[in-house]
């Protein structure tokens, strides 16, 4: 019998595998159009304006590297000061971006790795009301409540404050507390009572032995929460009217000013290079470690 | 006769019975006491113990557990729950202008359903809000029915390491680690200027397509799709290679081909990711602003408006806060429609495709 199946197996017709050849000619113009998009923006971005005027697509006649230096002048948010109007130029965006982006992503990861740790390790009836709000939140569209958002950053006094967005962001809702919930959950509980044998209380146990077992998962979070704050421009716009952060100025330059093509495509080389770097160094650490339930419950 | 013989019967002592009976009763308590202390501190003595340290335990448990749970929780409270509840409170409100010290000043008061019966005014035959609609379902539809299969075979395609696969990875996620506003402007200017220009070199003159009215939703979706392959393709293929090995290889002996593989075996025991995204994606139809601003700042025409755009922008137009309760009313009228068609999309997905235990 088992001859026989592997004779029928054998015999079966190889139908011609033309999956994995399709994706690979999919996958391939894909890269060709995000290549080529990179490789037009920088090409763009060392034109003069006339040199991009009269050959929009072809090779620099002339190269103008200092559209570089000239972004730093020409991407700039006016802010309304005690002294009056002022602009903020792309380097003090760029620090506010720093800030902005360190302390947000920074704040958000702590919150949510914490709260996701409680939840998976203690077995209270408060941790299974704390999951189910999470996916509540998740699950449950709440549309326009920037409005009352607002109002109520207001009404604390935090609107365009950095602590206020620091604030704004400590919330562990969020898809990455899932992620971190089921790093927690799948760790086993003998390394915690190991270490309470030998006398370690709980905050010794969660900082020394629970959350150094999930750090590449904390730290591929912490990149591509970083990122995405590196890359947000409509929180600042709102929140931080008085600290424009680099995206909000470029958006600035790009969308609603006419500041010169060829210094817009140098201004968002300028922004995506950080990004490109971090992400050229850390790309196997976030890409190898988020894993995501499904919604329970 | 007979004599008959009597018991000769001593009549007990008195005294001597009453000390006999109290003696045997205090030997009788003073015995029912030692054996109850033997019970606590002999016998039951580790116990006792035992039990005072996990009480302790219990409680250092909770008083750390709650000592760091307050403040994220008290965070919850303020901007998620009381967002909402003033989200609520502020859409039966309107701004209305007074002076405080001769400075004008708004304020909110009630309005009763004023703002609600403006929204739904909108619906009727000059109503903006069926456009509204159609846009935020179109876009759903792109991105669900066009986006997320792709999204899948990138992911399949990294999963099964087939050529460049690790190569393939990084390329899929260069788009959405680049700020909007870059890959916005770059594709405005390549979707607006490059046809144009290959137009020219046959001769043919035509528009700048982002500039047809008729184009540009259409383009803006081909942006989303474009960008929309990072988080989930890592996400799927992460969820793929859960999937146990011995099911796969069992796959391979019974001839399946690569999709017969990626249906029958690999979608049935990734769902609940799929699910997850799917239910996500449907919860914020009203939501989702499709990138409009970062296209066309406030200026973007209402043929082209989502439900999220539309609310941002009655937000952030100009610095007063006058629309406010208006786009707060909206909000929840929206989510009280989308509420049940979210509920109802994981009930149904999750009864026709139900979990897998693997």
């Amino acid at each position: 019998m088992d001859t026989i199946k592997i004779i029928n197996t054998v015999n079966k017709k190889q139908k011609p595998k033309i999956f994995m050849p399709i994706m690979l000619v999919i996958l391939i113009l894909y890269t060709l159009i995000v290549f080529g998009v990179l490789l037009l923006t920088f090409m763009t971005s060392i034109k003069t304006n006339k040199d991009f005027t009269l050959n929009m697509f072809g090779w620099p006649t002339k190269f103008a590297f200092d559209n570089y230096i000239k972004a730093f002048e020409a991407v700039k948010v006016a802010i309304n000061t005690s002294q009056g109007m002022r602009y903020v130029y792309l380097w003090e965006q760029l620090w506010n971006s720093l800030l902005y982006s360190i302390g947000c992503a920074a704040i958000s990861v702590f919150v949510q790795c914490i709260v996701a740790y409680l939840v998976a390790k203690f077995n209270f009836k408060f941790s299974k009301f704390i999951y189910f709000c999470v996916i509540l939140a998740m699950m449950l569209p709440i549309v326009g409540s920037l409005p009352a958002e607002i109002n109520m950053m207001n009404m604390l006094n935090l609107n365009n404050t950095l602590i206020g967005v620091y604030i704004k962001s400590a919330s562990f809702l969020g898809v990455y507390f899932l992620v971190f919930y089921a790093s927690f959950k799948t760790l086993s509980w003998e390394y915690a009572e190991a270490a309470e044998i030998d006398g370690a209380g709980h905050f010794t146990i969660m900082f020394k032995i629970m959350i150094p077992l999930v750090r590449s998962t904390i730290l591929a979070v912490f990149i591509l929460t970083f990122m995405s704050y590196w890359n947000d421009y409509q929180t600042p716009m709102i929140y931080l009217k008085d600290i424009p952060t680099a995206a909000v100025g470029l958006f600035n330059a790009c969308v609603a000013s006419s500041t010169l093509f060829p210094i817009q495509m140098s201004a968002c080389l300028l922004l995506f290079l950080p990004i490109l770097v971090v992400f050229m160094c850390f790309k196997n650490i976030f890409m190898g470690n988020l894993t995501l339930g499904g919604l329970k419950g | 006769m007979k004599k008959q013989k009597t018991l000769k019967i001593d009549k007990p002592n008195a005294v001597a019975a009453a000390f006999g009976s109290t003696k045997r009763k205090i030997s009788g308590f003073f015995y029912d006491l030692s054996v109850k202390a033997h019970d606590k501190f002999s016998s039951n003595k580790g116990q006792g113990i035992k039990l005072a340290k996990k009480s302790v335990r219990k409680r250092n448990a909770k008083i750390f557990y709650f000592s760091l749970i307050a403040l994220p929780f008290i965070q919850f409270l303020i901007f998620y729950v009381g967002v909402n509840i003033n989200s609520i409170i502020m859409s039966f409100q309107k701004f209305t202008m007074i002076e405080i010290d001769g400075i004008p000043t708004e304020i909110l008061s009630f309005s009763g359903i004023e703002n609600y019966l403006r929204f739904f005014s909108e619906f009727g035959a000059d109503g903006i809000m069926l456009t509204l609609l159609k846009n935020s379902l179109f876009v759903f539809v792109i991105g669900t029915f066009v986006g997320t299969p792709l999204a899948l075979f990138f992911s399949y395609y990294i999963y099964k390491k087939f050529p460049l696969n690790n190569f393939f990875k990084v390329v899929l996620f260069i788009p959405s680690i680049i700020s909007t506003i870059v890959t916005v402007t770059m594709f405005s200017f390549i979707a607006g200027r490059v046809p144009v220009e290959i137009a020219k070199m046959f001769g043919v003159s035509i528009d700048n397509p982002m500039s047809n009215p008729n184009l540009r939703l259409p383009l803006v979706m081909v942006y989303n799709v474009w960008v929309s392959f990072g988080t989930s393709t890592v996400m799927y293929s992460s969820a793929m290679s859960r999937v146990p090995d011995s099911i796969v290889e069992y796959g391979k002996l019974e001839g399946l081909s690569p999709f017969k593989e990626f249906w029958y075996v690999i979608m049935p025991l990734i769902m609940q990711t799929f699910i997850t995204f799917f239910v996500v994606s449907i919860a914020s139809i009203f939501i989702n602003q499709a990138n409009l601003y970062a296209f066309f700042s406030n200026q973007a025409d209402i043929n082209i408006q989502t439900f999220g755009y539309y609310l941002f922008n009655l937000t952030k137009l100009g610095s007063t806060m006058s629309e406010f309760p208006y786009a707060a009313a909206a909000g929840i009228a929206f989510t009280v429609f989308a509420v049940p068609i979210t509920l109802g999309a994981k009930w149904a997905l999750d009864k026709f495709f139900p979990a897998v235990e693997y």
